[in-house]
């Protein structure tokens, strides 16, 4: 039986870190899903932002369009020609102890020679004080694969207990 | 306890340029969730668009909420069909069209079935996406599901991919 979803990498924050990068991403596989449960030291206001860019490359490339639901509203927004994707708020330390974020970023046909386009999911909930999901289309216009993705914590660092997980997935 | 693969790709279509519908069909019953995998272009530069085509003699209703970057909105549809992965802009020939649904115990004679579903195009400055549930009101298994183009003229383009998962619990 073919072994379709595997793991490539994982990385555990530690607690002084801004950024997390997976590089040297093999093109071997058809879609990656990165799996994220993470929590910013930032401690003004409810949450901290997530952006993210991929290859190492900060050119204006990026675009992506979001709604965004608070469980009294629903919003949406763009950004265009940016130099990274935004990827979702998350809970920062003005939350209860040991409330953490979960994200997915999907990217189908990563390697492929198209234009890239990834579907990120986000949600973070503080016992009814404050939550927000977030659904997220990022467009990268190069025709390159991505060999590597990194992901900002915004205004704080990652907290010790940040954990982000990098599958590949194979269609065949 | 030995690891057993669990996620296993059923069948992929590879577009080839010349057709605006396909259909994943004789889906075995053996799994217990599906998983569905897309990245869409069209042939064309025009007022393609691209829907989901499972479709029963039972009655349907979808729920979804989407965003243009300005607004958002959401909707609901009672009809004969799923109105899953209908994208909210024209298909490209250049910017892929993503998107991934989920069907949980689809092979269940027992239960009606629903579907999730997510799903977005940006294009640097338009597009839109959505997040869609939707419930089938038929205890049959699901042995087939398809996606079209809904103008006739428009096909897939070469680079369009679509891959059909099965997710087995035990």
């Amino acid at each position: 039986m073919a072994n379709t979803l595997t793991k490539i990498a994982t990385q555990t924050a530690n607690g002084s870190v801004n950024s997390i990068t997976f590089s040297s991403i093999p093109a071997t596989y058809t879609d990656l899903k990165l799996m994220i449960s993470a929590r910013s030291t930032y401690a003004t206001g409810s949450v901290d932002y997530m952006s993210g860019w991929f290859n190492g490359d900060r050119n204006t490339l990026y675009s992506d369009t979001i709604v965004t639901g608070s469980g009294s509203s629903t919003s949406s927004q763009r950004s265009s020609t940016t130099t990274a994707f935004d990827v979702c708020s998350y809970p920062n330390a003005n939350n209860t102890s040991n409330v953490y974020g979960s994200v997915e970023i999907y990217i189908p046909n990563y390697a492929g020679s198209n234009y890239k386009q990834g579907i990120i999911d986000g949600v973070m909930e503080n016992n009814a004080t404050y939550s927000e999901q977030r659904v997220v289309t990022i467009l990268y216009r190069s025709t390159n694969a991505i060999n590597s993705i990194t992901i900002y914590a915004g205004s704080g660092n990652y907290t010790s207990s940040s954990e982000f997980t990098l599958y590949g997935i194979k269609n065949a | 306890m030995a690891a057993q693969s669990t996620y296993t790709p059923i069948a992929t279509y590879n577009a080839a340029g010349n057709s605006a519908t396909f259909t994943f069909t004789n889906i075995p019953q053996n799994y217990t969730d599906l998983v569905i995998v897309w990245s869409a272009l069209s042939t064309v530069n025009n007022s393609s668009q691209m829907s989901f085509t499972y479709t029963t003699n039972g009655g349907q209703r979808t729920l979804a909420a989407g965003g243009s970057g300005s607004g958002s909105s959401y909707s609901t549809t009672n009809s004969n069909y799923i109105y899953l992965a209908n994208i909210p802009t024209n298909l490209s020939t250049t910017i892929p069209y993503s998107g991934i649904i989920y069907c949980n115990n689809y092979s269940n004679t027992n239960t009606y079935k629903t579907f999730l579903c997510k799903a977005g195009q940006d294009l640097n400055g338009s597009g839109g996406l959505m997040l869609a549930v939707a419930s089938s009101f038929t205890t049959s298994g699901i042995t087939s599901v398809g996606f079209s183009t809904n103008n006739g003229s428009n096909y897939f383009a070469t680079a369009s991919t679509f891959t059909l998962y099965g997710i087995t619990a035990a």
